[in-house]
């Protein structure tokens, strides 16, 4: 009796009995065999391009080694996330712990003000970039109606413009988990700390601090890894002069047209974001 | 050192009274317990003592100094959490450095104290573990070592044996109290637990909706109780309404139950307390009939009822077996087994309440 029950709700039999876990496994098997052929296969081909195009050969990975221009690209996409992660990590943690330290109605304004921007189109908000700091805009006109400056500021089409979008679209990401690691801390913890004569200063670096660590950590990972593969807001706030590998792998496929090493670089970098992604985990699962 | 006094000590959230005028005092080395039920205010003033809540009234002294609204870290007191509230990504040694890193105490005499303080509650080589790979017991002494390794004025407990096993209680009961007085601390224990409060405490305090209902050693306590409350909420308690007598109390139904009334006027109403371990099964006095018995290992309790409804509990002898339900047994106790609660007391506890008063243990 209990197996038909169990057939019937394939969730918690799978919870009950292992065995029992093929049967829910299987309903998801067609949903698995089109996501194999219609998009893991054909990436996977696209990726053996590097190596398999127009015969075995390894020229294309070795064209990628030669070329300066690839490496600087990559290197260049690597600080960019880096600088990224950092700027993110500097005003994400005092916003977060700002947020904590809310009462419950400010708190959920303040979440709601942080998530704001996943409403509003990347393309939407990256030209609204233009519009507040171009040569003509917002803050320049500020700066020189104020004399604070001679001629306008160059905000735009540099590494500045560059990370301050890619610094707006992805700092909900790491101050939403690391919002609700310091929400779920124990209160007598600081409380046990004030008591053992720990002041303040203290409490906070010797026991607030120590314990975000592990989510804040994962949550720079989480945007250094995002900001690998941005597209969009390097193209249009770097005027491209700030080449990232999605805009090298633009170039490659659409005007070159180079697609095997567009395949060695593509691979370079989800093997390199697998790897982040490993560590972020491995960050990530200590935080309990 | 610290002794603790408490002076017109009052805690109102709006309308809701948490703690009224609270007047006590705990002497240098004394361990008091504060006991009561869940929701009697007590958690409250060992917050209040800690400086982790701050009264509406009143005054808090440690040993003559007025802390009342000094930080939490200016108090110098050692407190143990319910939950031990120990740091997870400490180890045990970084755990009860703790107190003496903040207050920059040199490295070789803080690797020296916490090595004493650790082989004082039996942890000696547990240092480099982390609190999560200790056992409920372990970490309970790891947080009692972090609570004293600064010698603190005074230690607060706030149910400090409420998460352990019933096997693991009285041993640490034990160690907990023979640690305290070979420290000589100050200690004030905050429990619902009347098995702990009874154990471990020089003197009780008994609370009840937040106003003090009883203070005094323990057998004072459970064997004079102050009112119904206290009677009913320490042990099992007999209780009888009758009126006063020469020669013991006269019920309703026209039993005399032997007591001392000194001095108290013939005539007047009274609640006897008679301990189930008082009454003597045999003697006449008092006819109950048999109903059940509760086995519980060491001794069992039998549950009597009288000819009028009354329901009574009795320890019988060891090795008595249980008669069949229904079997009426004589049943008595020696007088000075009966105590008859303090005149005004049992028909009026909300009007105590109202006017807290504390007698001297």
């Amino acid at each position: 009796m209990s197996a038909v029950t169990q057939g019937m709700l394939p969730g918690h039999a799978a919870r009950a009995a292992p065995r029992a876990g093929w049967g829910a496994g299987a309903y998801a098997l067609p949903l698995l065999g089109l996501m194999i052929i219609a998009f893991d296969l054909p990436i996977l081909l696209m990726l053996a391009q590097s190596v398999l195009s127009p015969q075995p050969t390894l020229e294309h990975w070795a064209e990628l080694g030669q070329s300066p221009v690839y490496l600087r690209v990559l290197g260049n996409t690597f600080q960019m996330a880096l600088i990224t992660a950092l700027v993110c990590g500097a005003l994400g943690y005092p916003l977060a712990f700002w947020i904590r330290c809310l009462k419950p109605r400010a708190q959920l304004v303040a979440l709601s003000l942080v998530l704001l921007p996943f409403w509003i189109s990347v393309l939407v908000r990256t030209y609204a970039w233009i519009v507040v700091l171009g040569n003509a805009g917002l803050v320049n006109r500020s700066l020189l109606w104020l004399g604070l400056t001679e001629a306008p500021l160059p905000f735009l089409y540099n590494t500045l413009g560059v990370t301050i979008g890619t610094t707006n679209v992805l700092l909900p990401f790491l101050v939403l988990p690391l919002v609700a690691s310091m929400m779920k801390m124990d209160e007598r913890l600081f409380q046990a700390a004030a008591t053992l004569g720990a002041s303040r200063m203290a409490i906070f670096w010797r026991v607030f601090f120590p314990l975000t660590l592990p989510a804040f950590a994962a949550g720079t990972l989480l945007v250094f890894i995002l900001t690998l593969g941005f597209y969009v807001t390097p193209a249009i706030l770097g005027g491209g002069r700030v080449p990232m590998i999605a805009n090298m792998l633009d170039v490659l496929i659409n005007v070159m047209p180079r697609w095997e090493v567009a395949a060695a670089i593509s691979t370079l970098l989800l093997g390199a974001t697998i790897l982040l992604f490993g560590l972020y985990r491995m960050v990530g699962g200590r935080r309990s | 050192m610290g002794e603790i006094a408490f002076e017109g000590i009052e805690k109102r959230y709006g309308p809701m009274v948490a703690v009224r005028s609270l007047t006590a005092s705990v002497a240098q080395g004394e361990f008091l317990t504060i006991l009561g039920p869940s929701g009697s205010g007590k958690t409250t003033i060992l917050s209040m003592v800690a400086g982790l809540t701050a009264p509406t009234a009143g005054r808090i002294r440690i040993g003559g100094r007025n802390v009342t609204h000094l930080p939490p870290q200016e108090r110098r007191i050692g407190l143990v959490f319910q939950s031990y509230a120990l740091f997870p990504h400490l180890t045990v040694e970084k755990n009860v450095a703790f107190p003496l890193a903040v207050r920059g105490t040199p490295r070789g005499e803080i690797a020296r104290r916490v090595e004493a303080a650790l082989a004082r509650v039996r942890l000696g080589g547990f240092g480099a573990r982390k609190p999560a790979q200790l056992s409920g017991g372990q970490q309970q002494r790891v947080a009692l070592a972090r609570a004293l390794v600064f010698e603190p004025d005074i230690l607060l407990l706030d149910e400090p044996l409420g998460a352990l096993d019933r096997k693991l209680r009285e041993e640490v009961q034990v160690e907990l109290k023979s640690l305290q007085r070979d420290l000589g601390i100050t200690t004030l224990l905050v429990t619902h637990d009347q098995e702990e409060a009874l154990s471990l405490s020089d003197r009780l305090l008994v609370l009840d909706q937040g106003a003090v209902q009883q203070v005094g050693a323990p057998h004072m306590v459970y064997r004079r109780p102050a009112n119904r409350f206290v009677a009913d909420f320490l042990g099992l308690a007999n209780m009888f309404e009758g009126r006063l007598e020469a020669g013991g109390l006269r019920l309703p139904g026209g039993a005399l139950l032997p007591c001392r009334a000194d001095g108290r006027a013939e005539g007047s109403p009274a609640t006897l307390v008679v301990r189930p371990e008082h009454i003597r099964l045999g003697s006449s006095g008092l006819s109950a009939r048999f109903r059940q018995a509760v086995y519980l290992g060491h001794l069992q309790r039998w549950h009597l009822e009288t000819a009028e409804g009354a329901r009574l509990v009795a320890t019988p002898p060891p090795g008595a077996t249980a008669p069949a339900p229904g079997t009426p047994l004589p049943l008595g106790w020696a007088a000075e087994d009966g105590w008859l609660l303090p005149d005004g007391t049992d028909a009026a506890r909300p009007a105590l309440a109202g006017t807290p008063s504390l007698q001297p243990a």
